[in-house]
């Protein structure tokens, strides 16, 4: 907790420094931005679809009940004053904040609460994320006017986590009824600091300031008079375009520039580079520990021991990003400290293993033997996140500890989904985001729908549900660190980095932060740097 | 034809003058420009980029020979029985030809991206891809061909005089074609080195380990700003082959 | 026709273990069981000649189905995405006849005043042909996404004189439209050599040479527009192609368009706009051959009596 909090806080400083001190040029100064998304979302609807880009836009557009304090990660009130959990963590009793009114005029109140949870878990509205955000959700009791309660069949301690979060943002009832579901992606009314204005499927959306907005969080900033009045996102899908676009000044804002683009763009003058951990898994090889030769501990653990993760991270991610130690990234909830440092770089350490292990090299190769010839893994390697140039580097480093990685790439996320389900693969890279840890049940848990490791223990899976039961804060903290503490012990994940987005913008903007997910800035707070 | 096997030939055995691994990673070393210890510079690991150019060209003219013959000997045969029976053969080969000319209203890349998204070998979705989608162009060119060929004069006398089908296709219309087939052969290959490399810039191709010009291309495309030689080799590698591949089909058609 | 390209990919595209939506909701950790009950609520648990003919009585109504992640109607998304694309081509195609024809037809008009017997040019005569042929062999062979990468590199970044990417507006145009006009300058020019062979083989050209014309005015006057049906017939044979390079240069350029829409369908697995995009560009081809009978019409005095 306090780790988190420090770690970010020290960020934060560091970047107001560069901030404060880079020279600002004389920019003339536009009232609409340009901001630049990564990729076109499959759609726009944050009830329905998924992805996290779709949050940066509409994090502006809507409040949620609840908020993450963006630096200590604590609830704050949102359009909800205050809340209560009941004791056997059943029954979330939220009070609404009063005088609060959609871009339509639409009055927010327990019925509009009632209405967004309605559609939310509407089989036509199809959610593909929001309604499982909601865990075991058993319905809602409106209590009066500005008190809704929200009731769940077992407990679920990620709820209000899930309802700080933009796919579940309030959407005013009266623009929800007025059209389709399919349609309300461009005719989107919340009650946030900025309005919807458009949505051009391939080509836009662009949001403006909301000039009634008086209810935000308390970290909102209140009143600036060199706000930014209207902001226009644009898709620019080639990573390598991005860093074009900002010299240009085709764009004042670019998410997810390329790490030899960052590092080529930090002497640039008039760009202030933004680096932001985000929670969730770090860049990761989930092990497979049902099939040969990672079925044994010695392997995978010298797996880790033979993979020069600093080495990665200097050349890949140019240093923009920390190693990753442990199956949840420095930024995310109840990380534990424990494992960092574990399983350092040790070559000898890791041959000693796997001669441990019974392998020899008799043919003098280089490489150990296995039947049929060389002690081989196979990686799955998908496309994204600079993950085939880490395989690359990590195939060559597995020379030295006398393994032959055979790199299996496969183009899309379905054709992941595909290679696992054959069960002929060892390693596979697989990551998602979110501030808390609750997702490991996934990965970990025995019955787990994610569960490429294959790992099944009693004692984990007993901890991870425990874990996400429980709203006893420090009894998670403790639950948590202890399965960070066997995963990696079992070395069933090969971190690599934790997760930085490093977002380019033009130094004219100030006080460009983000939220405690990391994904979404706090747009409302940016202005222009006056002179 | 000499000229071309010497050609092929070269890039076959190319590798061999490769003075390094080309998947061996020197992270000191990245993105030097070039020298003398690498003539062509290095990439974003420290490889060498002259190497790996080498070796790139093997695997792309591996996979073109073997996509542009499959096709062309699919598409070629096809056509030519299309061709000279004057879709004579009935119902069967009607519908064939419809079928091929709607197939010839998707463009060749379309195809091929599709189809290499649904295979997850890469190897082979891209072979695959690569034949799958100029086979309909090529027996639709075919055809057109051979049945110019049938109504060329020397063909109708030996029509007139009963020879048969076969007979007629064998001894008059193939050695008439042959040159024909040869030089569609040559721009099948170049037109192949393209889709593939193609598919390859656009990320849905080879493992990206694997040393190929559109790989290379692609790595070169995000290290133009610090590395411009990276891009450079390769593509005016696959200029040079291409503009060679060209002239070479030109004089077989003349 | 289009009926078949509609059928085939149809099938082909369902070869695929996974689609959209089942990738989508695996991603987030859902049971199978929930997601056989997206499937069946989208009707992709029915058997595939079902589904088939759905999409066919879609079809005839002008329906292209929906996006099976956003519900949007894929005619729709088509639409958006449409106009970028059709710029792009289209002034490619200009671009590459501008450049293409006059390429083709270089070296012709010398040829002539050559044997008239101007000194100046015979000096010039042996180059002329071998040049010209080079140009053409070397823009045919460039790859469009080497020649886009090199001129973002000098003109965007080196010069600064364009944008490097996006669409909307001439000057994000120019450059895309340049890279994919000279790959159709290559073919045309091809085309014109080939076809102004023929027509100076013609009697009439040279009667027009023996009156003592200019060779200029010969070239603009009776070359030009007996070739001009041979190249509308030929752009109408690339118009496929051309299509097809609109893909790649869309993706060089970060341009939004239906290159893109396609890859994002294709990767996401999302089926119906995948076919979308196929059914579309059939329905283009088919438009060109229309478009090209029409100007051979016009452009043709022979066919015109």
């Amino acid at each position: 907790m306090h780790l988190i909090s420090l770690f970010r806080l020290r960020v934060y400083l560091a970047l107001l420094l560069v901030l404060a001190l880079s020279p600002v040029p004389g920019f003339a100064q536009v009232e609409r931005i340009i901001y630049g998304l990564s990729f076109e979302p499959s759609g726009f609807d944050p009830h329905r679809n998924a992805s996290s880009e779709l949050g940066i836009p509409l994090r502006q557009v809507y409040d949620t009940l609840v908020y993450r304090d963006p630096l200590s990660g604590e609830f704050v009130p949102g359009l909800a004053q205050s809340w209560e959990i009941s004791a056997d963590g059943l029954q979330y009793t939220f009070y609404l904040r009063q005088g609060v009114t959609f871009h339509d005029g639409t009055v927010f109140n327990a019925a509009a609460v009632a209405a967004n949870l309605d559609r939310v878990t509407s089989p036509d509205t199809a959610s593909q994320k929001a309604i499982f955000l909601l865990g075991s959700f058993a319905g809602y009791e409106v209590i009066d006017e500005y008190t809704i309660r929200v009731l769940l069949s077992t407990p679920f301690s990620a709820l209000l986590d899930s309802f700080s979060q933009v796919y579940l943002g309030i959407a005013s009832p009266t623009a929800l009824a007025n059209v389709s579901v399919d349609r309300y992606q461009f005719n989107q009314v919340g009650s946030g600091p900025f309005e919807f204005v458009e949505y051009v499927p391939g080509d836009r959306i662009v949001i403006r300031r909301f000039p009634g907005y008086s209810w935000g969080p308390q970290f909102y900033v209140s009143d600036s008079s060199d706000w930014i009045s209207e902001i226009e996102f644009r898709f620019f899908a080639d990573a390598s375009s991005r860093a074009f676009v900002l010299e240009a000044g085709d764009a004042q804002i670019v998410g997810e520039l390329l790490p030899i683009d960052a590092r080529a763009l930090i002497s640039e003058p008039g760009i202030t580079l933004e680096q932001v951990p985000i929670p969730g898994q770090p860049l990761q090889f989930l092990m497979n520990t049902t099939r040969f030769p990672t079925g044994s501990l010695e392997v995978r653990q010298a797996l880790l021991f033979g993979t020069q993760r600093e080495a990665i991270v200097d050349a890949v991610f140019q240093r923009f990003s920390p190693v990753a130690w442990g199956p949840i990234s420095a930024a995310t909830m109840f990380y534990s400290p424990v494992v960092q440092g574990s399983y350092g770089y040790d070559i000898d350490q890791s041959r000693a293993l796997l001669e441990q292990a019974g392998f020899v090299d008799a043919d003098a190769n280089g490489y150990y033997d296995a039947e049929g010839g060389n002690l081989t893994v196979k990686v799955i390697v998908p496309p994204w996140g600079l993950i085939p140039q880490v395989a690359q580097l990590m195939q060559d480093q597995w020379r030295s500890i006398g393994i032959r990685a055979e790199l299996e790439s496969v183009p899309t996320r379905a054709a992941v989904f595909e290679a696992v389900s054959t069960g002929d693969y060892n390693l596979v890279a697989w990551y998602e985001f979110g501030a808390d840890p609750v997702f490991l049940g996934n990965y970990f848990a025995s019955t787990g729908t994610l569960n490429w490791t294959g790992y099944a223990d009693s004692m984990l899976d007993s901890l991870l549900s425990q874990a996400a039961s429980t709203n006893d804060f420090t009894l998670r903290a403790a639950l948590y660190a202890q399965i960070q503490q066997i995963i990696m012990a079992q070395a069933l994940v090969l971190p690599i980095r934790d997760y930085v987005n490093v977002v380019g913008q033009d130094s004219s903007i100030g006080n460009l932060t983000f939220d405690y997910f990391g994904w979404f800035p706090l747009l409302p707070n940016a202005a222009f740097v006056v002179d | 034809m000499r000229m071309l096997i010497i050609l092929f030939t070269a890039l076959l055995i190319a590798p061999a003058l490769a003075p390094y691994d080309p998947l061996m990673t020197q992270p000191s070393d990245a993105f030097q420009p070039p020298s003398i210890a690498h003539p062509l510079g290095t990439d974003q690991f420290g490889r060498d980029v002259l190497s790996r150019t080498l070796y790139g060209g093997r695997t792309t003219m591996t996979i073109a020979l073997i996509a542009a013959g499959a096709a062309v000997a699919l598409g070629g045969a096809a056509g030519t029985v299309m061709g000279v029976s004057g879709l004579g053969f009935g119902i069967v080969l009607r519908i064939v030809n419809t079928t091929n000319n709607a197939l010839t209203t998707i463009p060749p890349i379309t195809t091929a991206i599709t189809i290499s998204i649904m295979i997850r070998d890469n190897t082979q979705a891209l072979i695959i891809s690569a034949i799958l989608s100029q086979l309909p162009h090529i027996i639709k060119w075919a055809q057109q061909v051979s049945e110019i060929t049938t109504r060329m004069p020397h063909i109708e006398p030996a029509k007139a005089l009963g020879a048969r089908k076969i007979q007629i296709l064998a001894q008059h219309i193939m050695p008439t074609l042959y040159p024909q087939i040869r030089g569609k052969m040559i721009l099948t290959v170049q037109s192949t080195i393209l889709l593939t490399t193609a598919l390859n810039i656009l990320g849905i191709g080879f493992s990206p380990e694997i040393p190929e010009w559109g790989n290379l291309l692609r790595e070169g495309k995000e290290a133009y700003r610090q590395a411009p030689w990276i891009a450079a080799a390769p593509g005016l590698a696959i200029t040079i082959i291409n503009i060679i591949l060209l002239r070479y089909a030109d004089q077989t058609s003349r | 026709m289009i009926w078949v390209s509609v059928t085939i990919s149809f099938f082909a595209l369902r070869v695929v273990p996974y689609d959209a939506i089942t990738a989508q909701l695996m991603e987030v950790g859902v049971s199978s069981e929930v997601i056989e009950v997206r499937r069946s609520a989208l009707g992709l648990d029915l058997p595939l000649v079902l589904q088939y003919l759905h999409y066919l009585g879609g079809l005839v109504q002008g329906d292209l189905g929906v996006s099976l992640l956003n519900g949007l109607p894929v005619a729709e998304l088509i639409v958006f995405n449409v106009y970028p694309t059709l710029e792009l081509a289209l002034s490619s195609l200009l671009i590459g006849c501008v450049l293409g024809v006059p390429l083709g037809m270089w070296g012709i008009a010398k040829r002539w005043d050559g044997v008239v017997g101007d000194r100046r040019l015979n000096v010039w005569l042996p180059y002329a042909l071998p040049l010209r042929n080079f140009v053409i062999a070397l823009i045919l062979s460039v790859p469009g996404y080497w020649l886009g990468t090199i001129l973002i590199w000098v003109f965007a970044l080196e010069l600064d004189w364009l944008p490097a990417s996006g669409a909307g507006g001439l000057e994000r145009l120019l450059l895309p439209a340049i890279v994919l006009g000279i790959g159709v300058a290559g073919g045309v020019a091809t085309m014109s050599v080939v076809l102004v062979g023929d027509v100076l083989r013609q009697e009439y050209v040279r009667v027009a040479y023996g009156k003592g014309l200019s060779a200029r005015s010969v070239t603009s006057k009776h070359v030009l527009r007996m070739i001009l049906p041979g190249v509308v017939a030929h752009l109408n044979t690339q118009a496929v192609f051309l299509l097809g390079g609109t893909v790649i240069t869309e993706s060089v350029f970060s341009r939004s368009g239906l290159g893109r829409l396609l890859l994002d369908a294709a990767v996401r697995q999302d089926f119906p706009v995948v076919q979308g995009v196929v059914v579309w560009s059939s329905c283009m081809v088919l438009l060109a051959n229309v478009v090209t009978t029409v100007m051979q019409t016009i452009l043709d005095p022979r066919i015109r009596s």
